[in-house]
C-alpha cells in the first residue's frame, strides 16, 4: 500500500489499560475514496482502536491525516481537521433538533463566535446540513427531536452528522447495528456517496455481508494485533483469520 | 489535630453514602447535626429531682407533635440507644424517600434535593431546639462523657478529648475498610454501586443494601457530630451543618472511594488549617496588607483541594460514565426581544408610577434576575453546576466600590473594571470544570466561593468601604438615593432595568445561536460534542465567563444600591438559595431567572405579601426545603417547565378537536 | 450560617443594662441565693401599689419628669419608629421591639406621654436582610416619624436613608459602621470598639500586662475594633498578637494555643456569642494562666450556666454600667417590666434593656424640647426631626438611663462620631456573681 499522504495513516498504534495491552502495534492506511473494513472477534480492540485514532483515549504511535500529524491533537481538533468518528451507542444531543444536531458539527468555529452570537445569533442554517440529511433520506425530519425518532433513524442522523462535518476520513463504529432492511439500504447508499465524494471510510461492523461486499480492503484484529490485511477474498481464506474467529466461536458454542 | 479528626469522621460517612447510592450528600452534616441534637436533648436534664427531667425525643416532622417524653433522666446508654434508632430511621427515610427515587436522575437534581434536605433539617432543628428567639444559642450544652484535661505536646496544649476523637476516627476507618473489603455486605455494596444486576447475584437486593448503608452513614454522621460538638463546646443548626464543606473536600481528595485516603485527607486539612492559623498570627511582615489574617488559613486548603481534584479528573468523561437522563428542558425563546421588552416595559411603568417602596422592590427583583440569569447560563445551558455565582457578584461589587472610593475612578469605568475582575475569576473557575463534573464540580465551586470570600471579602483593604460616589452618565444622575418619597429614584431603577434587559436579550440570543447549540451539546453529551468538533473546554470557559459577566452586572448594581457591602450579601448560603429558586422556576429557561428574581427576598413577591412587615420565618425555610425536594424528584423542569407543559397539553387538546 | 457572628456581635455590644439589672437576682447555677440582701426595697413597694408613679425610685432618671399622679395621654400621637431584626434565619431579637412597646405603654399610661401627647410606635422587621433594612427606613420616612429608636440592624443600610431624610436614629446596639458613624445616629453604648479599648486598658493598667493577645472573629466591624485595640496597645508599648478565627466552626483550641505561645498576661476574645462557651471552656481545659476578657454578651445567665462554674471563674466582661445594689433606674426598669411586660410576653432579662434605655433617653429629650408647650399643638410644633437632632448634638454629659452620661459632640471616640457614651466599666465573675472591678474607663481618651 502506498501512502499517498492524502488520507489517514496510522503507524504503530498502541493502547494499554493498566497492565493490559488492548491495542498493540497497529498500522494501516485509509486512502481517500477507500472503504476499509476493521474486523475481529469480540474484544479484539476494534472500538479501542477507533477511540485511539480519534483521540478519545490515550495512545502511543502516530496518526496522520493528509500528511498532517494529529498525534498530539485533542479529540475535537482531530474532528475539525477532518477525522470524524461515530459511536457504537448512538450519541445524539437530545436537547437539539435533528438539524441542530448537525449544525453544531457543520458550522465553522471562530473565536469571536460567542461575541457575535450575543448580538446577532447565527441560527444554524448551513448547506452542508441539508445536504447531509438528504444523503440519508431524512430531510423531512429535520426539525424533529431525537427522542421522536426510531433507533434506526437516530443511527442515520448520527451518520449524517459525520457527513455534515466535511470529513476527509470517517470512522464508523458498528453503523449497521439495529437497522431494518430499508435503513440498511440507506446506509449502503450513504457509503457509496462517501466513496464517490472521495471521503475515506474505516468501517467496523459485525455484519459480515456488509463488510465483505463494501470494503476494498479489510484489516483483521485479534487481541489488539493485526493478524491479517488484504482484499475480502484473501481474508475469507486466511487461516489465521479463520482460527481467530473459530477460536472465539468455539469458546462461544 | 482535633479539627482534622473531626473532618475525617464526617468525611467517612460522606464516602459511605456515596459508595452506596452514588450521591454526594450535601446534607450529611445537617443529618448528623439533627441526630446529635436529639441525643443532647434527651440528656438535657437537671440532676435535682425537682428540675427538668429531660428525656424528650424530638421529632423532625412538621405537623407531628414536636416532642415525645420517653423517660426521666436517661442514662448515656439509653440515650445512645434511642439516638441510634432515630439515626437509623432518618437514614432509611432519607434514602427511601429522597435519594432512591433520584437514582438515575442527573446530578443537578441530586444536588438540589440534598440542598432542600439541608434547608429543611436546619430549619426544623432551629424550630425544635432553638426556638424563635436567637438567644437559645446556649440552651443546649453538648455533653458526652469524654475525658477532660489536656496534654502538653511540645509547644502546644492539646485537650485529651481530641485524642479520643482521633482514635474513634482511626477505628472507624479501619472498621469500614475491613467491612468493605472482606464482608459479603461490603463487597455486595461495591458491586451494586457498579452494576445493579450483578449485585442481585450475591443474594442481597440493591435496595436493602442502600438502606443499610444509609443507616450506617447517618449513624456515623450523628456520632461524629456528637463528639465534635462536645469537643468544641458548641452546636448550632446552621454552623454545624456547614461543617460538611471541609468534609466534602476530604472526601473528594479520597476519590470518593478510599476510606483510608479520605481519613488521611481529613487529618491533613485539619492540620493545615491549624498550621496556617499559626503562620498568620505571627505578624509576618512580608504578607501584603490586603491579605487578612485568617485569609490564608481559610483559602489555602481550598486551593490545594481544587488542584488535587482537578488532577484526579479527566478532560473527557470516560466510556464508563453514565449518561444523564432527563435534563431540565431548555426551551428556545421564540421572540426574545419582544418578550424581554414587554416585561421590561411593565417594570418600567411600575418604576415610574408606584411609590418608593415598590420601586425598591422592583429594583431588588431586577438585580436578583440578572444574578439568576448567570445560573441559567452556566448550569442550565451548559450543565455545569456552579455555586460560585454570588462570589462573582461580590467580587465585582467590592472591586467597584474600592476603585470608586479609594482610587477615585469615575463611573462607568469603575463598574466596568469590576465586571472585568469578575469575568477573570469566572474563567479561572472554569478551569477545574474542564476536568471534573457533576457534584464534584459543585463542591469545587463552593471551594472557590470560600476562597474568594476569604481572600477578598475579608481583606483589611476592603474594611468599611462606604459612600460610593453617585453614578452619573452624560449628566444624568443615576444615583439611588433621594429625600422623602423620591427615594429609590426611577433613574437608577431604569438604568438597572436597561442593563438587565440587555443581558436577558443577550442570553436569549446566545441560546438561539450556534454558541447556545454547542453549550447544550456539551451539557447533553461531552464525548459526542468533542466528536462533533466542539472544543468542550473552551465552551465551558466561555460559559463561566458569560455567567461571571452576568453576575458581575448584578454585583455592580448592588454596590450602588447598598451603602455598605458585606460578605453576607454574597455568601454561599445566598448562592444556594438563588440556585434553588432558579431551579424551581426552570433552570434552563430565562423565565426561570425571572421567576427567581420575582421571588427573591425583598423583591416584588415580598412586597405583594405585605412588604417590609413580614419576614422569612423558620417555617418558610422548612417548607422551601420540602418544595425543593419534591420539585427535584418530580419536576426537574421546574415550575415554568411544568406550566408550559400544561399549556401545551391544553393547546393540543384544543387543536385536536 | 455566616450571619451567626453578626447576630451575636450585635448582642456582644449590649446586655450591659440587663446584666447589671439582674446581677443582684441572678447567680450562676440554680442554687445559691446571694441576692437576698440586695433586692431594692422599692420593688416590693411597687408591687403594693397600682401605678409606678407612686413608687418611683429616688434618683431615677425619670424622677424629674414624673407627674404627681399617673396620667394617661390621649389624642393624636407623635410617631416614633423602630427598625429591628425581629425575625431572621440567623437569629431573631424580637425582645428589643417588645421592650419599646412596654416602655411606650408605661409612658403613655402613667406619664401622660410627652406633655399630654401620646407616643405611637411604628415597628418594622428587617428580617436580617440589608434590602429590607432599606425598605424599613423608607417606611419610616413614608409614615412621617419624627425619630427612630435603634434596634439590632447588622447592615445598617437603612440608617443611610434616615440620614438622607434627617431622621434621628437613637440608641440600639451599634454594630454596623453606619450606626457608629452616621451624623444622625446617637448611641449610648460603645459597641465592640468600646469593649476592646476598655479591656485593653484594664489589662495594661490593672493587670500590668506586658503582652496581650486578641482573638477575634473574621468580620469587618470586629476586625475594625481589633485595629483600635492594636493602636492603643502600640501607643503604650505593650506587645500584642492578633489571631483571627473564622466565624464558622472556629477551632478555639488552635487559636488559644496560638495565643498562649506568646505567653500573654491577658487574652481578649471578641467572638460571636456562640463562641463564648467554647472560648471559656477551652481556656479552662488548656489550663491557661492568662486572664481572659470577653464581651458582656458572654455574661448572659444562660451562657454562664452552660459553661459551668469552673470555666467562668475569674473571667472579665465589659459592662458599660455601674453595678450597684440599689440602682434606681434598674429598679424602675424591673417594676415597669413586671407591670407592663406580661401583656407583651416580655422577657425581662435580655437585650430588650438596651432599647428600653434608648426610649427613656429619647423621652427626656422630648420632654425638655416641649417643656414650654401648653397644649398638644405646641408640643407637636416643638418636637421635630431637626429639633431632636439639635438637642442631641447639644448634649454634654447628659444623664443616661442606667448608663454613663453621654455627650453627642462627635468627639467621644475617634472616627466613630455616633458613639456618645463609649465609656466602659468591667466586671469579673467571682464565686458565682459578677462584681465590678473598674471605675469608668474613658476609652475616648486612650487614642
Amino acid at each position: 500500500m502506498s501512502a499517498t499522504g492524502a488520507g489517514l495513516a496510522v503507524r504503530g498504534l498502541a493502547v494499554s489499560y493498566g497492565g493490559v495491552q488492548a491495542v498493540d502495534d497497529v498500522s494501516f492506511t485509509v486512502e481517500p475514496g477507500e472503504i476499509v473494513g476493521l474486523i475481529g472477534p469480540n474484544g479484539a480492540g476494534k472500538t479501542t482502536t477507533i477511540d485511539a485514532i480519534s483521540g478519545f483515549t490515550v495512545s502511543r504511535g502516530q496518526v496522520e491525516l493528509a500528511g498532517r500529524s494529529l498525534t498530539s491533537a485533542p479529540a475535537h481538533a482531530r474532528a475539525r481537521a477532518g477525522l470524524v468518528r461515530t459511536f457504537q451507542s448512538v450519541e445524539l444531543f437530545d436537547d437539539l433538533s435533528v438539524r441542530q444536531n448537525l449544525a453544531v458539527a457543520a458550522l465553522p468555529v471562530r473565536w469571536w463566535g460567542p461575541l457575535v452570537d450575543a448580538v446577532a445569533p447565527r441560527r444554524g442554517r448551513h448547506a452542508d446540513v441539508d445536504d447531509a440529511l438528504d444523503a440519508v433520506g431524512l430531510l423531512e425530519l429535520a426539525d424533529a427531536r431525537p427522542t421522536d425518532l426510531s433507533h434506526g433513524q437516530r443511527r442515520l442522523v448520527a451518520l449524517a452528522r459525520a457527513l455534515a462535518s466535511r470529513p476527509r476520513v470517517v470512522l464508523l463504529d458498528e453503523p449497521a447495528a439495529g437497522l431494518d432492511t430499508d435503513e440498511t439500504e440507506a446506509l449502503g447508499t450513504l457509503l457509496h456517496t462517501l466513496r464517490d465524494r472521495g471521503i475515506g471510510v474505516l468501517l467496523v461492523d459485525h455484519d459480515m455481508s456488509l463488510v465483505l461486499t463494501t470494503c476494498l480492503r479489510i484489516v483483521v484484529l485479534d487481541f489488539g494485533r493485526v493478524i491479517a490485511t488484504g482484499a475480502p477474498d484473501e481474508i475469507r481464506r486466511d487461516p489465521n483469520v479463520v482460527r481467530a474467529y473459530l477460536g472465539s466461536s468455539e469458546a462461544n458454542s | 489535630m482535633g479539627g482534622g479528626a473531626a473532618i475525617a469522621l464526617l468525611a467517612l460517612g460522606l464516602v459511605l453514602s456515596f459508595k452506596a447510592s452514588g450521591v454526594v450528600n450535601l446534607a450529611h452534616g445537617a443529618l448528623g447535626m439533627y441526630v446529635a441534637y436529639v441525643f443532647f436533648e434527651l440528656r438535657n436534664f437537671e440532676t435535682d429531682p425537682a428540675g427538668k427531667p429531660g428525656g424528650d425525643l424530638v421529632l423532625p416532622i412538621l405537623g407531628l407533635p414536636a416532642r415525645v417524653h420517653l423517660v426521666d433522666r436517661p442514662t448515656v446508654f439509653t440515650a445512645l440507644l434511642v439516638t441510634f434508632v432515630v439515626a437509623a430511621a432518618l437514614g432509611a427515610g432519607v434514602y427511601g424517600l429522597v435519594f432512591r427515587p433520584l437514582r438515575n436522575a442527573p446530578p443537578l437534581a441530586r444536588v438540589v434535593a440534598s440542598l432542600g434536605l439541608f434547608l429543611y433539617l436546619s430549619a426544623v432543628a432551629k424550630l425544635r431546639f432553638v426556638g424563635e428567639t436567637g438567644q437559645g444559642a446556649a440552651a443546649i450544652q453538648p455533653e458526652f462523657p469524654l475525658p477532660s484535661g489536656a496534654v502538653r505536646i511540645g509547644d502546644a496544649v492539646v485537650p485529651t478529648s481530641n485524642f479520643v476523637i482521633a482514635v474513634v476516627a482511626l477505628a472507624s476507618t479501619v472498621a469500614l475498610v475491613c467491612v468493605y473489603r472482606f464482608t459479603r455486605f461490603g463487597l455486595a455494596t461495591r458491586a451494586a454501586a457498579e452494576n445493579e444486576k450483578g449485585a442481585l447475584l450475591t443474594g442481597l437486593s440493591p435496595d436493602r443494601l442502600g438502606y443499610l448503608n444509609w443507616i450506617l452513614a447517618t449513624t456515623l454522621a450523628g456520632m461524629a457530630v456528637i463528639l465534635i460538638a462536645t469537643d468544641t463546646h458548641g452546636i448550632d443548626p446552621t454552623t454545624t451543618s456547614l461543617a460538611v464543606v471541609p468534609a466534602l473536600g476530604a472526601a473528594l481528595l479520597g476519590g470518593l472511594s478510599s476510606f483510608g485516603a479520605t481519613a488521611a485527607a481529613g487529618l491533613a486539612i485539619g492540620m493545615s488549617q491549624s498550621t496556617l492559623t499559626t503562620f498568620q498570627s505571627n505578624n509576618q511582615s512580608w504578607l501584603p496588607d490586603w491579605l487578612s489574617g485568617g485569609a490564608l488559613a481559610g483559602a489555602l486548603p481550598v486551593v490545594v483541594i481544587l488542584i488535587a481534584i482537578s488532577l484526579q479528573g479527566s478532560t473527557l468523561p470516560t466510556r464508563a460514565t453514565l449518561l444523564d437522563r432527563r435534563l431540565p428542558r431548555a426551551p428556545e425563546p421564540k421572540h426574545p426581544v419582544l418578550a424581554c421588552c414587554a416585561v421590561a416595559t411593565v417594570a418600567a411603568v411600575g418604576l415610574l408610577t408606584l411609590d418608593a417602596q415598590w420601586r425598591l422592590a422592583i429594583i431588588v427583583s431586577t438585580i436578583a434576575t440578572v444574578i439568576a440569569l448567570s445560573t441559567v447560563v452556566v448550569t442550565g445551558f451548559v450543565g455545569q453546576i456552579s455555586l460560585a455565582q454570588n462570589a462573582f457578584a461580590g467580587l465585582a461589587a467590592f472591586t467597584t466600590a474600592k476603585l470608586a472610593t479609594t482610587y477615585d475612578i469615575a463611573f462607568p469605568i469603575a463598574p466596568i473594571l469590576g465586571i472585568a475582575a469578575a469575568v477573570v475569576v469566572g474563567v479561572v473557575t472554569g478551569i477545574p470544570a474542564v476536568r471534573v463534573r457533576g457534584l464534584t464540580l459543585a463542591v469545587a465551586t463552593i471551594g472557590i466561593a470560600v476562597a474568594v470570600e476569604n481572600l477578598v471579602f475579608n481583606s483589611p483593604a476592603l474594611l468599611g468601604i462606604s459612600h460610593i460616589p453617585r453614578p452619573e452618565l452624560f449628566g444624568i444622575d443615576l444615583g439611588l438615593r433621594d429625600v422623602g418619597d423620591k427615594n429609590f429614584r426611577p433613574a437608577f431603577g431604569l438604568f438597572a432595568l436597561a442593563l438587565v434587559t440587555a443581558s436577558a436579550i443577550i442570553v436569549a440570543n446566545l441560546r438561539r445561536s450556534a454558541t447556545g447549540m454547542r453549550w447544550l451539546a456539551v451539557r447533553s453529551n461531552e464525548r459526542a460534542a468533542a466528536a462533533a468538533g466542539i472544543n468542550v473546554a473552551s465552551m465551558k470557559a466561555s460559559a463561566f465567563a458569560t455567567s461571571a459577566f452576568l453576575a458581575g452586572v448584578g454585583g455592580v448594581l448592588l454596590a450602588y444600591e447598598l451603602s455598605s457591602l458585606s460578605t453576607d450579601n454574597f455568601s454561599i448560603i445566598a448562592a444556594l438559595a438563588s440556585v434553588a429558586l432558579v431551579y424551581l422556576g426552570g433552570i434552563a429557561s430565562i423565565g426561570g431567572a425571572l421567576f427567581a428574581g420575582i421571588l427573591a427576598t425583598g423583591g416584588v413577591l415580598t412586597k405583594l405579601n405585605g412588604g417590609a412587615a413580614g419576614g422569612a420565618s423558620q417555617y418558610q425555610f422548612a417548607v422551601s426545603g420540602l418544595v425543593l425536594i419534591i420539585v427535584a424528584i418530580f419536576s426537574p423542569d421546574g415550575i415554568t417547565g411544568a406550566a408550559s407543559s400544561a399549556m401545551r397539553r391544553v393547546v393540543d387538546k384544543v387543536r385536536s378537536r | 450560617m455566616q450571619n451567626r457572628h453578626s447576630r451575636a456581635l450585635a448582642v456582644c455590644a449590649s446586655l450591659v443594662v440587663f446584666l447589671a439589672a439582674c446581677s443582684e437576682e441572678t447567680t450562676t447555677g440554680s442554687g445559691s441565693d446571694a441576692s437576698t440582701t440586695t433586692a431594692p426595697k422599692v420593688v416590693r413597694e411597687c408591687s403594693e401599689v397600682d401605678t409606678i408613679v407612686e413608687c418611683l425610685p429616688d434618683g431615677s432618671l425619670l424622677v424629674d419628669y414624673a407627674p404627681d399622679i399617673a396620667t394617661e395621654a390621649t389624642g393624636e400621637a407623635l410617631k416614633i419608629g423602630t427598625i429591628n431584626q425581629d425575625t431572621g434565619a440567623a437569629g431573631a431579637f424580637p425582645e428589643l421591639t417588645v421592650a419599646d412597646k412596654v416602655a411606650f405603654d408605661f409612658l403613655n399610661q402613667e406619664f401622660g406621654g410627652v406633655n399630654g401627647v401620646p407616643l405611637e410606635l411604628i415597628t418594622c422587621d428587617t428580617a436580617f436582610d440589608p434590602q429590607k433594612s432599606l425598605s424599613c427606613a423608607q417606611q419610616m420616612v413614608d409614615e412621617d416619624v419624627v425619630a427612630v429608636i435603634g434596634g439590632i440592624d447588622i447592615w445598617g443600610d437603612g440608617i443611610q436613608v434616615l440620614e438622607d431624610n434627617g431622621i434621628p436614629y437613637i440608641g440600639g446596639i451599634p454594630v454596623s459602621f453606619n450606626a457608629a458613624r452616621s451624623s444622625v445616629s446617637f448611641q449610648f453604648s460603645g459597641g465592640i470598639w468600646g469593649a476592646v479599648l476598655g479591656e485593653a486598658n484594664y489589662a495594661v493598667e490593672v493587670l500590668d500586662a506586658k503582652s496581650v493577645a486578641i482573638i477575634h472573629a473574621q468580620f469587618p466591624p470586629i476586625a475594625d475594633a481589633a485595629e483600635y485595640g492594636k493602636r492603643y496597645l502600640e501607643s503604650v508599648g505593650v506587645e500584642y498578637k492578633v489571631i483571627t478565627v473564622p466565624p464558622i466552626g472556629a477551632d478555639m483550641v488552635a487559636a488559644m494555643n496560638q495565643a498562649a505561645e506568646s505567653d500573654p498576661d491577658a487574652i481578649i476574645a471578641l467572638t460571636a456569642d456562640s463562641g463564648c462557651v467554647p472560648t471559656m471552656q477551652t481556656a479552662k481545659q488548656l489550663g491557661l494562666d492568662a486572664t481572659l476578657l470577653l464581651t458582656g454578651a458572654c455574661a448572659a445567665p444562660k451562657i454562664i450556666d452552660s459553661a459551668g462554674d469552673d470555666a467562668v471563674e475569674g473571667r472579665i466582661f465589659n459592662l458599660e454600667a455601674e453595678l450597684s445594689d440599689t440602682n434606681p433606674d434598674s429598679a424602675l426598669y424591673q417594676a415597669i417590666a413586671e407591670k407592663y411586660g406580661p401583656k407583651h410576653n416580655f422577657e425581662q432579662q435580655g437585650a430588650g434593656t438596651v432599647s428600653f434605655r434608648s426610649v427613656m433617653n429619647m423621652y427626656t429629650i422630648l420632654r425638655d424640647l416641649s417643656a414650654d408647650a401648653t397644649n398638644p399643638d405646641d408640643v407637636r410644633a416643638a418636637i421635630s426631626r431637626e429639633s431632636i437632632l439639635e438637642a442631641f448634638r447639644a448634649t454634654v454629659d447628659r444623664p443616661s438611663f442606667f448608663g454613663h452620661p453621654y455627650t453627642c459632640d462627635g468627639n467621644q471616640l475617634v472616627d466613630l462620631p455616633a458613639l456618645c457614651a463609649p465609656q466602659q466599666t468591667l466586671g469579673q465573675l467571682s464565686d458565682g456573681a459578677v462584681i465590678q472591678v473598674s471605675d469608668w474607663i474613658d476609652v475616648g481618651a486612650l487614642l
